[in-house]
Order: structure tokens, then sequence, then C-alpha cells
């Protein structure tokens, strides 16, 4: 008797585990609710409104979960306050932000453009960028109408890795570029990103 | 559990359905909102309600026809923004179809769940969302009150009073003593004082370096108050005996918080009888909830207790009450708290109006930056989640935290500029 109540009780336990309490469990944040902690930095539906803090709408959805992940990660990407948002978020939410934002369509942020520098800045992009950063829906997201003062502060982030840390071999490529590209020409490629849509 | 019935197993299944929120048929069509109050968290609940759910009209009633965000205002007191670079209009929330009425709420009825103006009309509704901000107990400072306010500002909200207290700052004489009086726990925006004082000074070094600033406080300790003192020292001269900025905390022994001031002789005299002189005076009252609280009693003593999933009201049912007037610990009075109050009271808001039992598992947020100096900013942040065992907003273990003690030069120039964007960023969110 005792043995089969014991049974039963588990099974119970399983129904509820399993079908009954299951949805409840899995019942946490929507994305909207989780993605409205993100838009008083990031600006409405992501597209920020500048001058720093970047847009993050229609990002590729691997991007997205890499760059969050990476901020939760002790030595990962450098960040002034990412790294203590990201720690509030698990994988699912971070899946749940990463598909929110990147169905929300990109708006490039108003700003002023230097249009000269912006020519320059083209034409290092051509020959020295574009290769890579060349779809405009995969990481070009990341560049094309941010902020010039994030693109900035981007390309310094990176100018400043150690090469030989670097396990990418493109992001490895790209640093080696940057270290060498001068203040005025990393400026000329921020106002260039910057002017576009 | 051993007896563990289909019957009651169906039951967990319906509840189970309910909460994981399956889509409902809106039935919140006809139904009426109205918010009182078009700060921070009563312009964001309103634009969000009505984006939740368009079907439900939404009222905003607001005193003023503009708001001045008290964020950002102690960079118009330091002469950084001008006093219209805070102001916000309510054209963005009535093209989205929300209702502005600019008028004096005067009655609140949770009976009849109506709500009457000075200008003699009625506003019936089916849920109303407080966000009424702070008023001041000017009664715990002897010989102040609101008229001496004119003459020692507590520009504690932004507006004439900010404009007011940079004025005096702009005509005193260079050698002169600012005094702060900050307020004691709870209160809005606790970095704020402490902020003020840093703006100040960057005022005062760049064009009155002979001046001084005393702060005089009750409490002994203050919010962010590491990262404070080691700015104060990176660029006040913090310590020394030239320093910008004084401040003096109170022991048990000795409390140096205000408790008089005398306005014609210009001096404030400390809990411990010490009289101080000032050329400017910022006294910072203690604060309660803002007045429509109390109108229609959903305060317990100066604070309004509320449901922290919906901030639905503890007293009052269909009444509920974000920002610094209710009590979301834990949770800081800051502008981000409110604008996150106000989605997750939102969408429970339009949950509940659409027949469901709240608005889904809230997720909140706070981030605050304060400007220390040129190129220098410092922040705190936090995600929390409803601890509803606890009935606490609990900080998500291991996130948030303050500005770390070695950040580089560098992190603390970009806290600036994230600074203004958040607050670029956040207008748009709110009045956008």
């Amino acid at each position: 008797m005792e043995q089969k109540n014991k049974y039963r009780a588990i099974k119970a336990a399983l129904l509820i585990s399993c079908v009954g309490f299951a949805p409840m469990a899995l019942a946490g944040a929507s994305a909207q609710m989780l993605a409205g902690s993100c838009v008083g930095c990031h600006g409405p539906d992501g597209n920020s409104v500048g001058p720093a803090s970047p847009s993050i709408s229609a990002m590729a959805k691997d991007n997205f979960v890499d760059i969050m992940k990476s901020y939760k990660t002790e030595g990962g990407r450098f960040s002034t306050i990412m790294g203590r948002i990201s720690k509030g978020y698990d994988d699912k939410e971070i899946d749940l932000l990463a598909d929110y934002f990147g169905a929300k369509k990109s708006m490039a942020t108003k700003q002023k453009v230097d249009k000269k520098m912006a020519k320059k800045g083209a034409k290092i992009h051509k020959k020295s960028c574009k290769k890579c950063h060349a779809d405009p829906k995969e990481d070009d997201i990341m560049l094309n109408g941010q902020p010039k003062a994030y693109l900035m502060n981007a390309m310094d982030d990176f100018s400043g890795l150690d090469v030989s840390k670097i396990a990418s071999k493109d992001v490895k490529k790209m640093v080696k570029k940057l270290k060498k590209l001068k203040t005025a020409d990393r400026k000329a490629l921020a106002n260039y990103y910057a002017s576009q849509k | 559990m051993t007896n563990f019935s289909r019957r009651d197993f169906m039951k967990v299944s319906a509840t189970a359905a309910a909460a994981a929120g399956f889509p409902a048929i809106a039935l919140g069509g006809g139904k009426k909102v109205v918010v009182v109050g078009g700060g921070t968290g009563g312009a964001t609940a309103a634009k969000y309600i009505k984006m939740l759910d368009p079907n439900i009209d939404v009222t905003l009633i607001e005193m003023n026809k503009s708001y001045h965000t008290c964020y950002m205002s102690n960079e118009v007191i330091g002469g950084k923004r001008k006093l219209k670079d805070i102001e916000h209009g309510y054209e963005g929330l009535k093209k989205r179809g929300i209702r502005v009425v600019i008028d004096t709420v005067t009655g609140i009825d949770p009976s009849a769940k109506k709500i009457t103006t000075k200008g003699g009309s009625t506003f019936a509704y089916d849920r109303a969302v407080l966000s009424p901000g702070i008023d001041f107990k000017y009664e715990g400072i002897e010989g102040y009150d609101a008229k001496v306010a004119e003459k020692i500002p507590h520009a504690w909200k932004a507006g004439p009073q900010t404009a007011l207290l940079r004025k005096q700052l702009e005509s005193m004489k260079d050698g002169g003593t600012v005094i702060i009086a900050p307020p004691t726990n709870p209160f809005r925006c606790p970095p704020g004082p402490y902020e003020r004082a840093s703006q100040i000074a960057m005022y005062l070094q760049a064009k009155k370096p002979k001046s001084k600033i005393i702060i005089l406080d009750r409490k002994p300790k203050f919010s962010k108050q590491g990262l404070f003192i080691q700015g104060w020292k990176d660029l006040y001269g913090y310590g020394t005996a030239n320093s910008l900025i004084e401040w003096h905390g109170s022991t048990k022994a000795q409390s140096n918080g205000v408790a008089e001031v005398d306005a014609a002789g210009m001096t404030v005299t400390t809990d411990s009888l010490n009289t101080v002189k000032g050329d400017v005076i910022n006294v910072i009252p203690a604060q309660k909830a803002g007045k429509v609280a109390f109108m229609a009693g959903v305060n317990e003593k100066d604070w309004c207790p509320v449901n922290k999933k919906t901030f639905e009201s503890t007293i009052h049912k269909n009444i509920h009450v974000i920002g610094d007037a209710s009590v979301a610990s834990k949770m800081p009075k800051s502008g981000y708290s409110a604008n996150s109050q106000a989605k997750v009271c939102a969408a429970a808001v339009v949950g509940m109006l659409n027949g469901k039992a709240d608005g889904g598992t809230p997720s909140y947020v706070n981030t605050c930056y304060s400007i220390v100096g040129k190129d220098y900013g410092i922040s705190v942040a936090a995600v929390y989640r409803l601890n509803e065992a606890k009935n606490l907003i609990g900080k998500v273990k291991g996130s948030g935290g303050l500005t770390p003690k070695n950040a580089s030069a560098e992190a603390r120039r970009r806290e600036v500029e994230y600074a203004y964007s958040w607050y670029n960023n956040i207008m748009a969110d709110i009045f956008g």
C-alpha cells in the first residue's frame, strides 16, 4: 500500500511538473516586458536618439546573443554598464530580446555629419572594411546609421585589444587594421557610417 | 497529494493556462483609464496602456502645461543646460490618442470611481493610475515653508525653483558659501543632492573658485558615497583645506541635519545647534507622497503601499500608484524606476481590464547616472524581478552595482555620454 501511494505521489508530481505546472514555470516575463527595460537607454524599438548609446534594432540574432553573453563573461566585451545589466538576464531571456529587437525596423540616428569627412570615410571603408562589412542585414546593422560617438568608442575598444588573444581570424584582421588607423581616419569612418541609412 | 484527482488536475491546468497568458479578446474596448500626474511615471503609463490596448480610453490629467524633469535639472543649476532643455510637452501623447487634460485634481472617490477637478470636470474610470510624485514635509524644519522656499529654494521639483537656485548662484560673489541640506531617507533621487553639489562645484571652480559648498546632512552616509568622494578628491580638492565641497554627515552623537532656517539672517541651525551662514541656501525637506495620494486615501502614513506585481493600491481597489509615491522596495525612488514601474503597471492595467489577474511576470530596471564633473560620470544599475514570497522587488543575483572604483578615465568620460543618451532616449520613450 505504502509502495503504491509513493508511486501515485510520484506520478502526480510528474503530472504537475510535466503538464500542469510546466507552462507556469515557463511563463517568465514576456519579450515586450523585458524589452521595456532596454529602451530607456537604447531608444524606442531599440532605435537610439544618441549621442552615444547604440541602436539595437534589427540586429542579427547571433550577434545580439553573442554580445550579451560576452558582456556577462569575465574579461569579455568591454563595457561601462552593460556588464552589470546583462547579468540580469538569463539565456532564454536574451533569446527573447534578440528576437524582439531583431524584428524591429532599424532607423538611423538623427545627427550632424561632416560631409567631407564622410566622403573620406567612404574611401577608407571601400579599401579596408567593405570586404567583411558588406551585408546590410548582418553586421552592418552595427555600423550604418549608428551614433558617431558609439562608432568611435567601438573602434577605440577593438583597437585596444591584444591581437594574440583574439580567437577569430576576422576580428584579428580588423583589429590589426584599426590599430593602424589614425584618429582622423577613425573620425572619417564614423562620419561615413553615421551618414548611412 | 496521493489522491490527486483528475478534477484537481484540471483546476491546476486552467490556472496555469491563465497565467501563461493566452491571447484575450479585446475586452478593453470602451474601458476607461484615468492617469493622474504627467511626470515620468504617469506619462509613461498613459503611453504604454494606449500602446498595449488602443481600445482603452486613456485620459491623462496634469496640472502644468509641460513637465520639467528633475533628473538633469542639476545641470541647469550648474549652468550646463537651460531650463527649456529639460522641459517636455504632451503633444506626443496627444498624437497617440491620449486625452491630455491640463487641470488640477481636487477629489478622488475610490468607491464611486470618479475624479473631480478644479476646472469643474468629473472623470469616471474603470482603473485609475496615480503618479503624484512627492510633496514636502516642511514642518520638520523650523522657519521653512512653501513661502520661504521662494527665497531659499529646495529645487527638488524642477521648474521655477531650479531657475531660482541657478540665478542665486550666478549673483553670488566669489568667496561665497553655498549650503546644501539633503533630506532624510526615503526621498526622491538618493544621489541627487550630491550630484548637485558636484555640479555647483564645477561651476564655482570655473567662475568663483574662492567659494565653498557646505553639505549639512542628517544622514550618516549617502548613495554612491565612495564614488562621489573619490570624484570630489579627483576634481575639487576634497579633504584638503581648499576643498570646494565639505560634507558634514551625522553620527549618533552629533546630528548635522538642518533643524531651523532663518531666511532674514540667511543662516541655518543644525540639530546640534551649530549656526552656519550661507550666501545661497538650498534646503531639501523630508518627503512624502504627492497630495493626490492623500486625496485618494491610498497612503499609509507618508507613502503608498502597492501590490508590486500590478502596482494596485493595497488600500483601494482599481487604483494603481507608481513612481516616487509608491512603496516599491527595493527599487530606489528614481526617474528610471518610475518609468519601469509604469510599464509593469500598464501591462497589469491592460491585463486586468481584459479579464486577467495581472499583466504577466514583471521585469524592472533602474539605471542612475550622476555627472560629477567634466568627462566624469558614475552610475548605479540593477535589474529586478518580483519575489512574491517576500513581497519585494529584488535585484537579480549578480546583476547591477556601481561603477567600479578603478574605472578608467575613458570609462568615466563615456558614462557622461551614456547619461546624456539615457536622458534623450528615455524622453523619447516617455513623451514621444
